[in-house]
């Protein structure tokens, strides 16, 4: 369908920059070159693009680049440190726990002087705990000694 | 040596030695590239502010993962992709965020304040307002299209390489953003839209 200025408004508003202005051998290029109502419209859309783009150009960041560098590179640090944590945390909770399960292995149990074992219930009735209070007493290897405790 | 030929030459060096970890060259890919990035971003957000976060998180992106830039696609391409990216997340982060604090908040909330609408002059108000008014009918794709082609001069090829979009479906986005932009132009000239019965 040739182009005329019955149909040349929808092909207007979807046009290249360059077919507004009327360049080119495009159908709107040649119709603007001829028309002048669609030359007008051509021109009035292309000085709102350049305003727009005028605008945009001009929007620069609020930040300097040597400001959004620094704190790039600050950022990054903390994610490496981050990251090295997670690559090395577990592996050292895995040695840790590893060797606290070969020193059991090897030396069984180790009984610790005076360690506390578990409440006699028979000694209990022995001690009076103080008014709105309750007591318990601890055994512990050493024969001569108990835990009193009251609570 | 033509001028141009001698800029690629020197972004070439600068890409290689970013690429290789040498901190200078990639403060300088920084610096040539720094107020494109935010371009890209504005046009993607459609807010300053946003645009701001978006080109902070791109820079700790781009230092990250530079050493992964194995030159199969353009560099601009490349750091498009980036940029791209870095809003798509920052986008979904801030949503959940918001949908989080929509259901915790039992009160209404108070007005924000935010300090970096002091620092805005009137000049770059009007010019913030204008951008949101031709801008904010568009989708983020439109958008982004719109500005890439039609204002910073990529072609639809070169687009499609950016967005990683068959070229058809960028010229069908660019159309629909360039009927939505220039219906709004054409508001404020009514007399020039007469003649043809709409």
């Amino acid at each position: 369908m040739a182009i005329n200025c019955d149909n040349a408004f929808e092909r207007l508003l979807e046009a290249d920059p360059a077919e507004l202005a009327g360049q080119g051998d495009s159908e709107v290029a040649v119709h603007v070159r001829e028309c002048v109502g669609c030359k007008a419209v051509g021109t009035q859309l292309l000085g709102g693009q350049e305003q727009l783009a005028t605008v945009l150009t001009q929007m620069v960041p609020r930040t300097d680049v040597d400001g959004a560098l620094s704190a790039a590179r600050a950022h990054r640090s903390k994610i490496r440190k981050r990251q090295q944590f997670w690559q090395w945390g577990p592996i050292a909770a895995a040695a840790a726990i590893s060797g606290v399960m070969i020193l059991r292995a090897l030396g069984g149990n180790p009984i610790v002087e005076g360690e506390i074992l578990s409440p006699p219930a028979a000694i209990e009735s022995l001690v009076e705990a103080p008014a709105g209070q309750n007591v318990l007493v601890f055994e512990t290897r050493d024969q001569s000694a108990k835990v009193i405790w009251f609570y | 040596m033509s001028e141009l030929k001698r800029i690629d030459e020197s972004l070439s060096a600068l890409i290689r030695g970013a690429v290789a970890g040498d901190e200078a060259a990639f403060e300088g890919l920084v610096r040539r590239h720094y107020e494109q990035i935010y371009r890209w971003a504005l046009a993607r957000t459609g807010d300053r502010d946003e645009a701001e976060d978006v080109t902070q998180e791109t820079l700790v992106r781009l230092h990250r993962h530079i050493g992964s830039f194995d030159g199969r696609s353009a560099f601009s391409t490349w750091l498009y992709q980036v940029t791209r990216s870095a809003a798509a997340d920052l986008h979904r982060r801030r949503s959940r965020r918001e949908r989080l604090a929509l259901k915790v908040r039992s009160e209404p909330p108070a007005v924000a304040i935010d300090p970096r609408e002091d620092e805005e002059t009137t000049d770059e108000r009007r010019a913030s307002d204008l951008v949101k008014t031709f801008l904010e009918k568009l989708s983020e794709r439109q958008r982004e299209i719109f500005d890439l082609v039609d204002l910073q001069g990529f072609s639809t090829v070169e687009v499609s390489a950016m967005l990683k979009m068959e070229p058809v479906t960028v010229r069908s986005h660019l159309f629909r953003a360039r009927k939505a932009i220039r219906r709004k132009i054409l508001e404020s000239h009514p007399e020039l839209v007469e003649g043809y019965g709409h």
